[in-house]
């Protein structure tokens, strides 16, 4: 027999319930200048489960921090165990783990990326966010086939009435409506239109194209809130995103002309059907289904480079979580996960480089080239349960998942002539046990552990008899992280935690000169990635709010047995975000002041002249033993907020990025001769200003 | 229920210093004695057969050190991403193929096996042609005082990833490379021809150089995209380099789809006179090189 949990506790608007109970809540209110009850409210249920490494952000509170633009999702660059992606990147790196490695998650469903391909903007309308929640490793049962860290956002539950917002700026236009349209259906709509290729057409230089791709972006969102019963409702919901962009760098040799187009979008439709039971247990069905593109054509003088992938991705997940007992609950589930990628690849092996390739930015790739067009076939099935057992102070939350991987690629050898094709399958089941552990000290003092196995299935890109090897296996790694988190104050909370992630079983490329047929990689690469992250953080006190997030980190590779062990492409041993926001009657202050160890990179050493091509070729020294200077900058915002009338707000807002216009180095660059070297920076100072009229 | 409405709208104002750096980059001054070409006769050869090469240098004297040559043996791993393996820069893996500013060598036999589709027994990856289909043979070239240089010497081996029919057919039909021929050097100023050796400080003069229609070759070529031979054209390039004045580009050229067949570039005569060195090289996508050097006498 089970027995439903009541709680009654202050809420932070949007904010989960498991926050307060597991660990300290990073919320605020904006509009409080003391501590005040913001919602009263009753919970009947089994809570949820919220992992030791999680930090879970409400949209609300994270889109006033300043150097978001107004964008929820960005907030991640403020959080610690993240690494500064280059700019124009917008890639995740947490923990030290290869973006590739990371996911990223709407309300359970995955979708490719958290950004638009410049990094700026995510790729879902932060109006439609609830909530964003980071875990960049040690995660429970629930969640797998990463071996990385993870992002999840939350949608919001649609409000009573019609709403709109309509936004304006210089990187984007969109749109947002909600209405009410029976006691039980609520719809919204979104849109979002990128600017940015225009905007900086009108005011930068033109050769920022040369270096970096400035991108056209769109994304939409739909979502229909059905409430079916009482405690039962339906989501039907609609996601979609598209980057573009293309480069030209013209010269009057055809073969030093550079062309690179590139676009990629993704589309979900998903269910999400939620019922809590009179029993108070919870069930939770998403299926969904979708597709993901992505096309890099590019050339270096009549040198193709080309990859496509087109995938058709669908999947379920599914959980029941129940009261066992007074102090035991338990969650069962599967998450099931499937993708059919048709890919085509033409050029250079060497193109797109590889983390860990020995390549200096901007050098052409090899004259090799080749082809190739495969399909692929992945099946995930994964069932898992999780125990959450309270035992006094003590919370163990033990785990397991199992992965069974259906892999079938549609070629385990090269096309010679008109020969068929003979395929590739393979079955293999990774087992995950998972296990958190909970530590209430005191009423001031947690402590938190998590350890757990985790596995990945190979890129459908790396199973290419001819560019990669088609019998690749799943990759794996050991996530394991200790902390303890301490109210130091009212409304000051410190919270530290120490990580460390092995992996094995890497996707490199064969370093021998001769490597077999359709083995251009092996799965013998390792490495791991070790450190300490502190978020100090206050919450609304005397108008104040604020956080320092500090990471310190190290990430390692190691290609093959014997080689030796370099740093991984993205490590950066310090990470700094300093953040914090004033106000002052109807005025708000902000400023952020970041800092990043620079990047590593491999230094050139010397040069030889490759006479066919009449180019110079670098001779370079040791993979990564040299680094990019380190980044910092330091952003302002002031807002005013003006009463227009009774019901009308206006808020005009500055936002100052890199007031200090440092230069900072996002890659080097060499002369043709690779005598002389210089960098190529990012951001230069950057002045945002708006107003947003509320009603 | 009260409509909820919120307008943003913003203004930017970006302030950008230029993002990309100043590194001076004349890639056709030459300052110094180096390697500007290498050509061999034949263009195309098969391994072990007797190739003569020259090397085209900058330097108007014979060096007083002749440089050295040597086959390079070892393929190019797929970590890296430079024409030749890094193991090349060392000596392990070099056999000496003569010294001299030009040499006869034999390419070594094992060329169609390390650098080409012909791998050994055991099912190995064959090496990637490039977009020509083109398998090269490294010989480096060492010049004292200047970096090492590095000649792909093309080299001719059988198709091996395609059908028995497709190979011998192209097999049958492929012909090898040969150099093309760079045409006589013609200056105009403002389109009148002036001659080499009496230009005026400080003029922009465009210099042009034409090659025969039968210099640009077609060639038979194995598509691996659709599996069937078909033909193709050579691309055509022309470096140019000089140790005065100031070059427009380094190089310009043709495209494989582009029937014309000359180059041009323009050179700013300095202000002061004096005899002033122009070499220029012209290339083939496969492999196939031609040489000239000429003075530009800038006269008051």
């Amino acid at each position: 027999m089970t027995r439903a949990l009541r709680a009654s506790r202050v809420l932070c608007p949007g904010l989960s319930l498991s926050s307060y109970l597991f660990a300290l809540p990073i919320c605020a209110d904006p509009s409080a200048d003391v501590a005040q009850p913001m919602a009263e409210v009753s919970i009947t249920g089994v809570r949820p489960r919220r992992d030791a490494a999680e930090l879970k952000l409400t949209a609300e509170q994270a889109r006033g921090e300043p150097g978001t633009h107004d964008d929820p999702a960005k907030v991640i660059e403020n959080l610690p165990g993240v690494g500064r992606s280059a700019f124009g990147s917008g890639q995740l790196l947490l923990w030290g783990a290869d973006p590739q490695d990371c996911r990223v998650y709407v309300d359970g469903v995955e979708i490719p990326r958290l950004f638009h391909g410049s990094g700026i903007r995510s790729t879902v309308n932060g109006n439609l966010l609830q909530s964003i929640s980071l875990t960049p490793g040690a995660y429970g049962a629930d969640y797998g086939r990463a071996i990385g860290g993870m992002v999840r956002l939350e949608t919001r539950e649609l409000r009573d009435g019609f709403h709109a917002s309509i936004e304006l700026s210089a990187l984007d236009a969109s749109i947002f409506t909600s209405a009410q349209f029976t006691s039980r259906v609520r719809l919204s709509l979104g849109a979002r239109y990128g600017l940015l290729d225009r905007t900086l057409k009108l005011v930068n230089a033109p050769d920022v194209a040369e270096f970096f791709a400035v991108p056209h972006y769109q994304d939409y969102q739909a979502k229909m809130q059905v409430a079916l019963r009482e405690r039962e409702s339906l989501d039907v919901v609609v996601l979609g995103s598209g980057d573009e962009s293309e480069r030209v760098v013209s010269s009057s040799d055809p073969a030093r002309v550079r062309r690179a187009s590139d676009s990629q979008g993704f589309e979900r439709l998903y269910l999400r059907y939620r019922r809590t039971l009179n029993d108070g247990s919870n069930v939770r069905v998403v299926p969904w289904i979708g597709r993901d593109t992505q096309r890099s054509d590019a050339s270096f003088g009549a040198n193709p480079a080309l990859l496509e992938q087109r995938a058709l991705r669908f999947g379920l997940r599914a959980e029941h979580r129940s009261r066992l007992a007074s102090n035991l609950s338990l969650s069962i589930g599967t998450d099931i996960a499937g993708a059919r990628t048709d890919l085509e690849r033409r050029g250079s092996l060497t193109i797109p480089a590889r983390e860990g390739d020995l390549t200096i930015f901007g050098q052409p790739p090899g004259d090799d080239s080749n082809v190739d067009g495969w399909r692929t076939l992945l099946l995930d099935l994964a069932p898992y349960a999780t125990l959450d057992w309270e035992l006094g102070p003590l919370t163990l939350t033990p785990g397991l998942r199992l992965d069974g991987y259906l892999l079938e690629t549609s070629r385990n050898t090269p096309r010679i002539g008109q020969t068929p094709s003979i395929g590739q399958s393979s079955l293999s089941a990774e087992l995950g046990p998972r296990l958190n552990v909970r530590w209430r000290v005191s009423e001031r003092v947690g402590l938190l552990a998590a350890v757990g196995l985790y596995s990945q299935p190979p890129a459908a890109q790396d199973l290419s008899a001819v560019f990669g090897t088609p019998t690749l296996g799943p990759e794996s790694a050991l996530h394991a992280s200790v902390g303890e988190s301490v109210e130091l104050a009212r409304r000051l909370s410190l919270s530290a935690t120490g990580f460390y992630r092995a992996l094995s079983d890497l996707a490199v490329r064969d370093p021998a000169p001769t490597p077999k047929l359709a083995g251009a990689l092996l799965d013998s690469g390792t490495g791991r990635s070790y450190g300490v992250q502190i978020l100090l953080q206050q919450r609304m006190w005397r108008g104040f709010t604020g956080s320092l997030a500090y990471t310190l980190s190290r990430s390692e590779r190691r290609d093959t047995l014997g080689a030796t062990t370099r740093l991984f492409d993205g490590d950066q041993s310090h990470l700094l975000v300093l953040q914090g926001s004033q106000s002052l009657a109807e005025w708000t202050l902000g400023t952020r002041v970041r800092y990043a160890t620079g990047i590593p990179k491999t230094p050139v050493v010397g040069a030889f002249f490759d006479e066919k091509s009449d180019t110079h070729q670098p001779i370079l020294g040791a993979l990564n033993s040299r680094r990019l200077p380190g980044f910092w900058q330091v952003d302002l915002r002031v807002d005013r907020k003006f009463q227009v009338s009774q019901a009308a707000i206006l808020l005009a807002y500055l936002e100052l990025l890199n007031v200090t216009n440092h230069a900072n180095a996002e890659e080097y660059v060499y002369s043709q001769d690779y005598a002389r070297r210089g960098t190529v920076d990012g951001m230069p100072f950057v002045a945002l200003a708006g107003v947003r009229l509320e009603r | 229920m009260k409509p909820r409405v919120a307008a943003q709208a913003a203004l930017v104002a970006l302030y950008s210093s230029a993002c990309r750096p100043e590194l001076d980059d004349d890639y056709w001054r030459v300052d110094e004695p180096r390697v500007l070409a290498v050509k061999s006769e034949p263009a195309e050869a098969r391994p072990g057969e007797l190739v003569a090469f020259t090397v085209f240098l900058s330097a108007a004297e014979t060096p007083n050190e002749l440089p050295t040559w040597s086959f390079c043996t070892a393929p190019k791993p797929l970590t890296e991403n430079n024409a030749v393996s890094a193991a090349c820069l060392g000596k392990a893996t070099l056999l000496p193929a003569g010294r001299g500013l030009a040499i006869e060598a034999v390419t070594p036999a094992l060329g169609c096996s390390l650098f080409g589709p012909n791998t050994p027994p055991g099912g190995f990856r064959p090496r990637d042609p490039d977009i020509t289909g083109g398998y090269y043979q490294p010989l480096r070239i060492d010049v004292p005082g200047s970096e090492p240089t590095f000649h792909l010497q093309r080299i001719s081996c059988e198709l091996a990833d395609a059908s028995a029919d497709t190979a011998r057919e192209f097999g049958l039909s492929y012909i090898a490379n040969r150099n093309p021929k760079l045409g006589p050097i013609r200056a105009n100023i403002d389109g009148e021809s002036v001659a080499l050796d009496a230009i005026a400080p400080g003029a922009r003069v465009e210099l042009s150089v034409s090659w025969a229609a039968s210099d640009a070759q077609i060639y038979t070529y194995y598509d691996r995209a659709r599996q069937v031979l078909t033909e193709r054209r050579e691309a055509m390039r022309v470096s140019w380099y000089t140790d005065g004045g100031r070059l427009e580009t380094e190089s310009s050229g043709r495209t494989e789809d582009d029937l014309e067949l000359d180059a041009q570039n323009h050179w700013i005569a300095p202000e002061s006179s004096g005899p002033f060195a122009l070499w220029i090289v012209l290339r083939d996508s496969r492999g196939g090189v031609d040489f000239v050097a000429a003075v530009l006498s800038v006269q008051p």
